[in-house]
């Protein structure tokens, strides 16, 4: 072991040596610069299984239905810019909770909007990134719109890599102004108009152990202040502020005997909901020629419920509480697999997820899940073209 | 865009550049100035030129005396400090010396007092070295840049490539390359490593797009003598030829990396492969066994 340890402090010495050579140090400079423009296409579509017929009081049992389009575009700009713009179309339909009820038999039904819903988002964001002293810097604008949602959001984020090129440090901090205006029903009392904020910061450290093993440690921050509950359920009452925390480690390992490279991501998060989650990702990127590549992933997942979680909506509960699936306890498990195929001026790429949910998955055993967990399919098809 | 290529000598090679370039007019500028900063390092570095900076350096060395150097020196003079210390003093720019005793052109063995006479005159570790002051307490010394400096031309004209807006090309000095970039197309270059023991056959075949390739090897000047062979590559602590690896060829990054790392694991002779190999190199070897090693594919591999 110590010889290993002696080598590849070796090649990070004198990668470091060489690096301070100023020819040197601009030919890896000008790698890390897009040199060509890249368009990108993905079209994702994500099917959530339908809620049994028989837990359903009132309204549709099928849930959302969503297609994607995501349209991207990197292009260099001068010698030492890059310019990003991302756009997005969703196109949603379904039926969602409004509430969760006893049946009068204990049993929690739901009771759902009509099938008719109809939602589209659109997404836009551009950045701008520089490069230059072994690192780069860019700035990120965006809005997003819904039929009754409008947000605007920025970041800005930095990165620097030693001159050894053995770690990387990167960090960032964002904001996001949201302003929702619900759609009126008749006969509902329903909020009219309403904001919130949220303002988040990540730090991470990359770091090359050795030529085929790599590993990340990251820690986020995140903050809301605003309106944070459902406007289309009938009692959802959460708190006006929401403080997130999560830890995450990646590691990824090369495996050059079989040309095939193990990804390890783990990451845990905490909020002052009381939600605690822990999320593990496995895959295995097969490379078969330079080309073509294939990878199947299984992710788990476990959290723990929001301190005003109920498993039905109590009119008689005063403070907070929410019947919302996404705060009750659970785990999940999702099965991947993707396909890419790379050229130099084009690549195609598939990736198929079957998620399924349950309070049985769940860590630590749950007393009552909600019955409404969501079990879902999608597939993404996506090309580049590079010119 | 058009491919425009020229053939020229230096460092004791013959040199190619390949660019691909807009217009043949100003084209043919881009095509000076890369081609004059491998000159201009060939000049400044030959120990051979009276006006050269490794001459300056030659004579400091041989009164005892102190030189500074520019950044570019001093950043050379840094890496090859560097790899002295993490090869125990194998890599050793002042072992140039031995020239003085080893005359590959004639077919003569030194004797053993001949190099034993020579060898207090080798050590990095005897120079004192305090960028940018370069200093020699022990007088009669040598400090040559000649086992790493064509390695490092290949990556310095491909800056000055890049820096006149070059992004498809790729620079070959006596068999060390440096790829500025793939073809128009993105496709790599073709790159054959040539077969020691069978000149018009490839050892491997590479493709590269980006990065640098660089072989070393003792095949070409080398006595024999009884029967035994004796190749150029001398190791600084013995003063005699090293011997275990015929031929090594190694793809980093950077020229400089890739052609100091296949010097290194000729200098360690059996271990050369092994060192490589922990290095986490791209490497193929050929052992005095004739056998080939390393994680390149074989041209005889790839083919089947």
């Amino acid at each position: 072991m110590k010889h290993n340890n002696k080598t590849s402090g070796t090649l990070a010495a004198l990668t470091g040596a060489a690096l301070a050579l100023p020819a040197i140090a601009q030919l890896a400079q000008a790698a890390e610069l897009p040199t060509k423009s890249e368009l990108g296409y993905r079209y994702t579509d994500y099917h959530e299984d339908d809620v049994d017929s028989n837990q359903v009081l009132l309204g549709s049992n099928q849930r959302y239905e969503i297609g994607t389009h995501q349209l991207r575009l990197v292009a260099p700009v001068g010698e030492r810019f890059s310019l990003t713009v991302d756009a997005l179309y969703e196109s949603m339909t379904g039926a969602s909770a409004r509430a969760v009820v006893d049946n009068g038999q204990g049993e929690s039904v739901l009771v759902m909007t009509g099938a008719s819903i109809k939602d589209t988002r659109t997404d836009m964001s551009a950045e701008l990134r520089h490069y230059g002293n072994g690192g780069s810097e860019a700035l990120v604008l965006g809005f997003s719109r819904e039929d009754d949602y409008e947000s605007i959001n920025g970041s800005i984020d930095a990165e620097r890599t030693s001159v050894d090129g053995v770690t990387t440090w990167s960090g960032g901090v964002g904001f996001s102004h949201d302003e929702l205006e619900p759609v009126p029903e008749a006969g509902i009392n329903r909020t009219v108009a309403e904001k919130r904020s949220f303002l988040n910061a990540y730090v991470a450290r990359a770091r090359v152990h050795s030529p085929v093993w790599q590993t990340q440690l990251g820690l986020y921050l995140g903050w809301y202040d605003g309106y944070l509950s459902d406007p289309y359920r009938s009692r959802d009452i959460r708190p006006d502020s929401r403080q997130q925390w999560a830890f995450s480690g990646r590691s990824r390992y090369f495996l050059k005997a079989v040309n095939a490279a193990v990804h390890v991501d783990y990451r845990y998060y905490q909020d002052d909901w009381d939600i605690a989650s822990h999320t593990l990702e496995l895959a295995w990127y097969q490379s078969f020629t330079d080309a073509f590549t294939v990878s199947p992933r299984v992710r788990y997942y476990s959290q723990s419920q929001a301190e005003f979680y109920v498993p039905t909506d109590r009119g008689t509960r005063s403070g907070d509480q929410s019947s919302d699936f996404r705060l009750s306890p659970y785990g999940a498990i999702a099965y991947g697999l993707g396909i890419g195929y790379y050229q130099p001026a084009f690549g195609v790429n598939l990736y198929f997820e079957h998620y399924n949910s349950d309070g049985d998955y769940a860590l630590k055993s749950v007393a009552e899940p909600s019955p409404f967990l969501v079990d879902y399919r999608l597939l993404t098809l996506g090309v580049d073209y590079r010119f | 865009m058009e491919l425009m290529q020229h053939g020229f000598r230096a460092m004791g090679s013959p040199c190619r550049v390949h660019l691909y370039l807009d217009e043949a007019a100003v084209g043919r500028n881009v095509m000076n100035a890369v081609v004059a900063e491998v000159l201009r390092l060939e000049k400044k570095y030959s120990r051979y030129r009276q006006d050269s900076l490794a001459a300056q350096i030659m004579a400091a060395a041989q009164t005892g005396a102190a030189i500074e150097l520019d950044a570019e020196a001093a950043g050379l003079l840094d890496y090859a400090d560097t790899l002295f210390r993490e090869t125990d003093g194998l890599f050793d720019i002042t072992s140039g010396v031995l020239r003085r005793v080893w005359d590959f052109s004639r077919g003569n063995l030194p004797s053993q007092a001949d190099i034993d006479a020579i060898l207090p005159g080798i050590g990095w570790h005897k120079v004192h070295w305090c960028n940018p002051v370069l200093s020699f307490p022990v007088a009669g010394m040598e400090v040559d840049f000649g086992g790493y400096v064509k390695e490092y031309a290949a990556d310095s004209a491909a800056a000055v490539a890049l820096s006149l807006g070059v992004k498809h090309g790729l620079i070959e000095l006596g068999g060390d390359i440096r790829v500025i970039g793939p073809h128009p197309d993105g496709s790599p270059w073709k790159v054959g490593v040539r077969d020691p023991n069978k000149p018009e056959a490839a050892l491997a075949r590479l493709d590269l797009g980006r990065g640098a390739v660089a072989s070393s090897g003792d095949y070409e000047r080398a006595i024999v003598y009884n029967g035994k062979r004796y190749g150029h590559i001398l190791n600084p602590h013995t003063g005699w030829p090293v011997s275990g690896l015929t031929a090594v060829t190694v793809v980093a990054e950077h020229c400089l990396l890739a052609g100091t790392a296949c010097t290194v694991a000729m200098l360690k002779g059996e271990h050369g492969a092994h060192w490589l190999q922990q290095l986490g190199m791209d490497w193929i070897a050929l052992n005095d066994q004739g056998q080939i090693l390393g994680n390149l594919h074989s041209a005889q591999a790839s083919e089947a």
